[in-house]
């Protein structure tokens, strides 16, 4: 037995799901969380019934109306899959809104139970609903429940499987389905639907307080929103949350953390002995051990970090956040719901980049999977956490930098795209709900936090590992398949692949090859580039254990590297926004639908990320020691050559233009 | 000696297969990116190497865009 859940963006599907299913799905306090189906089976203690019940979890849909994207999956899903029974979930406190969508469902023939969702927030607002008028006048069961304290869904769940095989008669009869791609008749229809609709809410429901009353969270949302003070809040909110993952409480428990790596370093180390064969004993202990350790013991602050960005995903900030980017966003050609995916893409850029299929226009859609990765990804963290602690003092702007850095880089290249393609500036309107403000859940959060830790963990034993062993072979041996003796490791495998790339990045100020090793592996998976500069410079933690903070010892690091602060941030910037892990470019491809694109995405992601770092490192020469730094003239010459491309590309003439030409 | 660098070897071999296993059951599964938590939402449309064609049978097909 097959049951959807289906509802408007935000209703509480997915919270929803994961309580009946026991499964931690992703949810947060905003339209457009989920952007494909899920399933589950749902819980043993809540089935009734000896055999399985399989839950799907669908994206949130306003109609089933096929135009857009999103509501397409769920138009799709509920005509051809063809469920036992539709759990329709409804907003309690936005019914009028909601109710055009569940007399659709009502119209399908299947099944359909109505959860009257966020019911405790009926009270709150001074809401009464008549819930067995509704029940009456819908011809279906209408349950309230509260998603979040697992309210009524027993009884939700026994009325589903209880109608599973009843039929019921539509108490709104409009055109079918396969009509509604005539645009004229399907607004006709949506208006009779709509009014409909407004009658029945006049009967059923009675608000103490008109919508048309300004409302305490009305009058935050015109501080927090705000056009002009919008940005600052942002940043200030970013800082604060860097500040207490990176530099206060992450640190703290970091430290802690790293103490049980050696420790467990120390023990292997014992249990080896004297006997065993140095190449054994160091692939063990500094390629895997070391490598990876040096890896996990960023996982603190990343945990931290993730715990503080789902409390401001659950109390509703985020999606203020998207108002504020959206006007943006738009100078620059790019859709409102483009900071969706970029907002996403900041826990992983795979899920961001899927996201995009929810924007209808296709340059659009494109341009933002392309623009996806510069958001610094979960993965980047570590990278961002190593060089903010080892060479800046305060941490927290580094990683706040990091952030507004890529948003900036984004609306530059969203321009350099929309000039490029030629298309003219439409007018672009989103519409985006604004979530109720509300505390956030500690538990839930708690939950994201785990399940990213667990992401991490799985990562760093199975990609991380297998790399930092094959780094530390290549570092061994030479091309003879013998090892590389002390003071020979240029000589090495790795060594000898990674210096022709080091040429390359001598004008970025970081034109060693162990960094440019680093940098190449971290195109695997970002981790890398902590786990092969751990191996290759045989450093087996980042963090120092005897002091509780995390730039102690910095310096020694610094030292061993070889770098300056200035092309320490080169090195820092260059592999945050050159192209992602493949597995990220691997998205983009199936998002962008075009090779064409896709290459010219990932020569703009090489362009951008090799002209950053050349500015910041030969700017910032200039300023800290008074003189540009080492080959800035080969630089400028490739930095110029990507400049001259985009407006070769920009300025040459349209196929429009040609044709004018050629009649002339 | 001889026996300790065996066992070493067998340990470090243990673990590199157990890793592989787990990369190629993900990848079987459908999951992009090993460990991603979100790598599930839709398996046939997010695949990890951008020579694998999506399928249509999860989100919007082109035509519906």
């Amino acid at each position: 037995m097959k049951i959807a859940l289906a509802g408007n963006p935000n209703s509480g599907k997915t919270t929803l799901f994961n309580a009946i299913t026991g499964h931690i799905e992703h949810v947060g306090n905003w339209a457009g969380v989920t952007v494909a189906k899920k399933e589950g089976d749902l819980k043993p203690e809540l089935n009734p019934t000896a055999s399985p019940l399989r839950i799907i979890d669908l994206p949130g849909a306003y109609s089933l109306s096929p135009f857009t994207s999103e509501e397409s999956i769920t138009s799709q899903f509920v005509q051809q899959e063809q469920p036992d029974v539709i759990i329709n979930i409804v907003d309690a406190t936005s019914l009028n809104r909601s109710l055009f969508f569940t007399t659709q469902l009502l119209e399908l023939g299947i099944p359909v139970v109505v959860a009257l969702n966020k019911s405790d927030l009926l009270s709150k607002k001074d809401i009464t609903i008549k819930v067995d008028l509704l029940a009456d006048r819908l011809h279906c069961p209408v349950v309230e429940t509260v998603s979040l304290d697992h309210t009524g869904l027993a009884e939700l769940i026994e009325q589903a499987i209880r109608h599973s095989d009843q039929r019921q008669s539509a108490p709104f009869q409009g055109v079918s389905i396969d009509q509604i791609t005539n645009k004229p008749l399907a607004e006709k229809n949506d208006r009779a639907r709509f009014r409909f609709v407004d009658r029945l809410v006049e009967q059923v429901e009675k608000r103490a307080i008109s919508s048309r009353q300004q409302t305490r969270q009305d009058a935050i949302d015109r501080i927090v929103a705000n056009r002009f003070l919008g940005i600052p809040i942002f940043a200030l909110v970013i800082y604060l949350v860097f500040s207490i993952s990176q530099s206060w409480l992450g640190p703290w428990l970091a430290d802690t953390f790293v103490g049980w790596i050696d420790q467990v370093y120390e023990l292997v180390d014992s249990l080896i002995g004297s006997d065993v064969t140095p190449f054994l004993r160091s692939l063990m202990l500094d390629g895997i051990i070391g490598g990876v350790g040096a890896v996990v013991g960023f996982l603190p602050l990343i945990m931290v970090l993730f715990f503080l960005l789902a409390l401001l995903e659950d109390s509703g900030y985020m999606a203020r956040v998207a108002v504020v980017m959206d006007r943006y966003f738009k100078k620059v050609g790019l859709s409102g719901k483009s900071i969706i995916p970029m907002i996403i893409g900041t826990g992983c850029a795979i899920p961001g980049i899927m996201a995009t299929r929810t924007i209808k226009n296709e340059r659009q859609r494109r341009t933002t999977a392309m623009l996806t990765p510069f958001m610094p990804c979960g993965a980047k963290l570590p990278i961002i956490a190593l060089f903010a602690g080892v060479f800046f003092e305060d941490a927290a702007w580094v990683g706040t930098t990091m952030y507004f850095a890529g948003i900036a880089i984004i609306i530059l290249g969203a321009l350099i795209v929309q000039r490029i393609t030629r298309e003219a500036p439409g007018r672009s309107f989103f519409l985006m709900e604004l979530p109720e403000y509300r505390w956030p859940s500690l538990k839930r959060a708690f939950m994201s936090m785990m399940a990213r830790a667990k992401a991490f963990i799985v990562k760093a034993a199975t990609i991380i590992l297998l790399c930092n062993a094959a780094i530390q072979l290549m570092q061994t041996f030479n091309w003879q398949l013998q090892l590389v003796e002390e003071g020979m490791q240029h000589t090495s495998i790795l060594a000898t692949i990674a210096s022709p790339f080091a040429i390359v990045f001598i004008p970025l100020g970081f034109g060693v090859w162990q960094l440019s090793a680093a940098a190449l592996t971290g195109f695997i998976a970002k981790e890398n580039v902590i786990g092969t500069l751990a191996v290759v410079y045989g450093i087996s933690n980042f963090i120092d254990t005897e002091e509780f903070v995390l730039i102690s010892g910095a310096a020694d690091v610094a030292a061993v590297m070889g770098l300056t602060s200035v092309s320490a941030l080169a090195y820092l910037m260059f592999n945050l926004f050159t192209p992602p892990c493949f597995a990220a470019i691997g998205a983009m491809n199936a998002e962008m639908e075009s090779a064409k694109w896709l290459w010219a995405g990932i020569g703009f992601q090489l362009g951008m990320g090799y002209s950053v770092a050349y500015v910041v490192y030969q700017v910032g020469s200039l300023i800290t020691q008074g003189h540009l730094g080492t080959g800035w003239l080969a630089g400028l010459i490739v930095v110029l050559g990507f400049l001259g491309l985009l407006i070769g590309l920009m300025l040459r003439p349209t196929k429009h233009q040609l044709g004018l030409k050629e009649a002339a | 000696m001889m026996l300790t660098n065996i066992i070493l070897s067998l340990i470090l071999i243990a673990m590199v297969v157990l890793a592989i296993r787990k990369l190629i059951r993900d990848k079987q599964s459908g999951v992009p990116c090993a460990g991603c938590p979100q790598a599930k939402q839709c398996p046939s449309q997010a695949k990890a190497s951008p020579f694998i064609t999506v399928k249509p049978d999860c989100g919007p097909s082109r035509q519906d865009r």
